[in-house]
This record gives structure tokens, sequence and C-alpha cells, in this order.
């Protein structure tokens, strides 16, 4: 992934039994809902990224399709 | 071993021996009590079967359906009273049979001529009476790391808006198949839960309303912000289940739930005038997996036992 600044945040990885990643993540995004209002949603979860996969290049393909960037 | 008896395979391996103990069948259990079920993310029920055995019983069971089955606990109740616990994915209302076995000692026999091996204390190590247990296969399971196979996502951040009738939680993945070798029409497994493992998502949803001047997206004034955060979060327990002569281990949820927190706030001209909140600690398992060490499946014949 270019270098970039992140729309996401990598908290913690780890090895799986299988040879994964897994990945706990953190992504926020606002919405500018009127000129008084900003709204912002932030979720933290967990995947698993297939073994040999960049994470930030993995993570940036899932949460676009997500909808998240 | 100076005397006694000793049966062996062409592996060398022991069958019967005056210095071990066989186990012999006991009975088949097939009206367990639900002592804990639920619905969502898959479904789970943990059966009950009540035993009465004067040594320690050995479970095995069939698995009447496609769903994963694994053996949770064997507890003494009291005296000769034994609880055996086994749960099983789904809702469905069909359970497994449990055939306990136990070592010869735990058997009463009205045959009256077969082959008897005796220990040196007296007391039988076989008997050929007693429908002594025959492995027919085995193997070792390793669950996958992960029961799902994508995040959990897309869930309301407000007082857990959005329970527990998501599928965010129900587990999608399982190993590869496993043979066990040909079975009978009825095979019958030995194989305990012991991998765990949790998985959660936190949702947030902050809105700030600027009451003053927004100026550049900076408020100027009186200002408001209110913060939702709601935790969904998933426990599971390993199983396993047939496909024909393979098993695959999966896993089966047997907890879940949400909590919630909600913060609001006030500043007026950058002082903060109202509000605050705090918090620490954790969750002993966060999106972990324990226990993934390889596990042995033993598996039987229940067509030889009543």
């Amino acid at each position: 992934m270019p270098n970039v600044v992140k729309p996401f945040t990598v908290l913690d990885t780890k090895k799986e039994v299988d040879g994964s990643q897994g990945v706990t993540f953190t992504i926020t995004k606002t919405h500018f809902m009127d000129d008084a209002t900003n709204k912002t949603v932030k979720m933290t979860t967990y995947i698993s990224v297939p073994e040999g996969d960049n994470v930030d290049t993995f993570l940036f393909t899932y949460l676009s399709k997500g909808g998240w960037l | 071993m100076s005397y006694g008896f000793e049966a062996t395979n062409n592996n060398n391996k022991v069958l019967i021996s005056s210095e071990t103990r066989n186990l012999h069948f006991l009975g088949k259990y097939s009206s367990p009590s639900v002592t804990n079920s639920a619905t969502a993310y898959g479904g789970f029920k943990e059966l009950s079967y009540t035993i009465t055995s004067t040594v320690i019983p050995v479970p095995f069971f069939d698995m009447p359906t496609t769903d994963y089955y694994g053996i949770i606990g064997v507890k003494n109740t009291t005296g000769n009273t034994w609880v055996v616990k086994v749960i099983r994915s789904g809702t469905s209302s069909t359970y497994p049979s449990l055939y306990v076995f136990v070592d010869a000692r735990g058997v009463s026999s009205t045959e009256s001529y077969g082959m008897q091996v005796l220990q040196n204390d007296g007391s039988a190590s076989f008997d050929s009476r007693k429908e002594p247990l025959v492995i027919t296969g085995g193997a070792a399971v390793t669950h996958p790391s992960n029961p799902l196979s994508s995040s959990i996502t897309g869930l309301s951040a407000t007082q857990c808006g959005s329970g527990s009738s998501h599928s965010q939680h129900t587990p999608d993945v399982e190993s590869s198949a496993v043979s066990v070798g040909s079975v009978s029409s009825t095979p019958i497994f030995h194989y305990s839960s012991l991998a765990q493992t949790q998985r959660s998502g936190t949702f947030s949803v902050s809105t700030e309303e600027c009451l003053g001047l927004n100026i550049y997206n900076n408020c100027v004034g009186y200002g408001t912000s209110e913060t939702n955060t709601s935790t969904y979060w998933a426990f599971y327990r390993g199983g396993i289940r047939r496909n024909g002569t393979n098993i695959h281990a999966g896993w089966i949820t047997v907890l879940g739930g949400c909590f919630w927190s909600s913060e609001d706030d006030a500043d007026f001209f950058g002082i903060d005038v109202g509000g605050g909140s705090g918090g620490g600690g954790g969750f002993p398992l966060s999106n972990e997996t324990i226990n993934l060490a390889s596990t042995a499946v033993i598996v039987g014949d229940g067509t030889r036992y009543a």
C-alpha cells in the first residue's frame, strides 16, 4: 500500500493456527449531517488475513467493499 | 511382566492385559434433559445424561444429524451418580444417544461362559461376557482459529439495538475433512470439547452539534456531543460433525450478549461545562482462541451395543 495516511488503525495482530494473521483494527468515519451537526461512527473488530497477504492492502480492499472508504 | 496374560495385535499394541483395564459396555442412554439452550447465532443445546456407575464412565455419542457435537463434562455428582454433558449446535430436538463404557468391575453379566482376565488383586481387567469396547477407528482434529470467515460488522451502536437476531456471530468456518476410516451404520465417537474462542465487535456513534457558530468545522460558542457505544460478543466451544467417513472440527456458539454505554458532553467556548466518563479493564478473552492443540477422536461401532 502506498505511504498514505491510513483511515484505519491496526490495534493488534496474532498468528493463527493455519498461518493466517488475526488482526484487530478500528476504523472511523465522519458524516457532516448539516452545518451544525457531525456524526462520527467507529467500529473495532477482528478479521483473519490470509497468510502472505499484506494486512494494510487487505483491510483497505475489505473496507472499501464494505462502504467504509 | 513376569506373570499374567497379554494379547497384542500385529503392531505389537496391547489389546488385553492383566496389567490394564479394558472398557466394557455399561448402557445406552437416549433421553437426556436439556439443561441449557439458545437459538441465536446458529443455536445450541446442552444435554445432560444421568448415569449410575460404581466406576468412572467413559462416554461415546452418536451423531444423528449433521450438526456439531462434543462432550463438555463428566462429573460425579453424588455416590454412584454421574452426569455427562454433551453440547450440540442447532436448535433441533433430535438428540444423540450416549453409549457408556466402564472397566469390567462396573458391569455385571448373567452369561455363564466366556473369557476373563484377572489382575493380581482378583478383579477382572477383561471379561468377554460384558461386551468389551472395540475401537474401529480414530483421528486427531484441530479447530480453525477463527470461527468467523468475515469480521463482525454493521451492528447498531445504540443500546445494543441489533439485539441477537443478527447473524454476525454465527460460526461458518470448520476444519478440512479428516477421515476416520470405514464406519458402521451407527458410528459412535468419544471427543472432548476443549477448544474455546471468543469474538467481539465494538461499534460507536458520536453526534456533535454546534449551537453556536460553526467556523470551518470548529464550534464557537455552545456545543454538545453524545456518544453511544455497543459491544457485541459471543463465546464458542469446539465440536465435531460427521460427513460420511469424514469428520470436521467446527464451532458451537454457547453464549452471546452485548453491553452498551452512552455519554453526553457539552462545552462553551471550548470550556467543558458538563458530562464526563471513565472506564478501564477488559475481558479475560477478547478475540482470542485457546486450547487449539489437536484433539483425539475415538470411533467405535454403535451397532455392537444394544
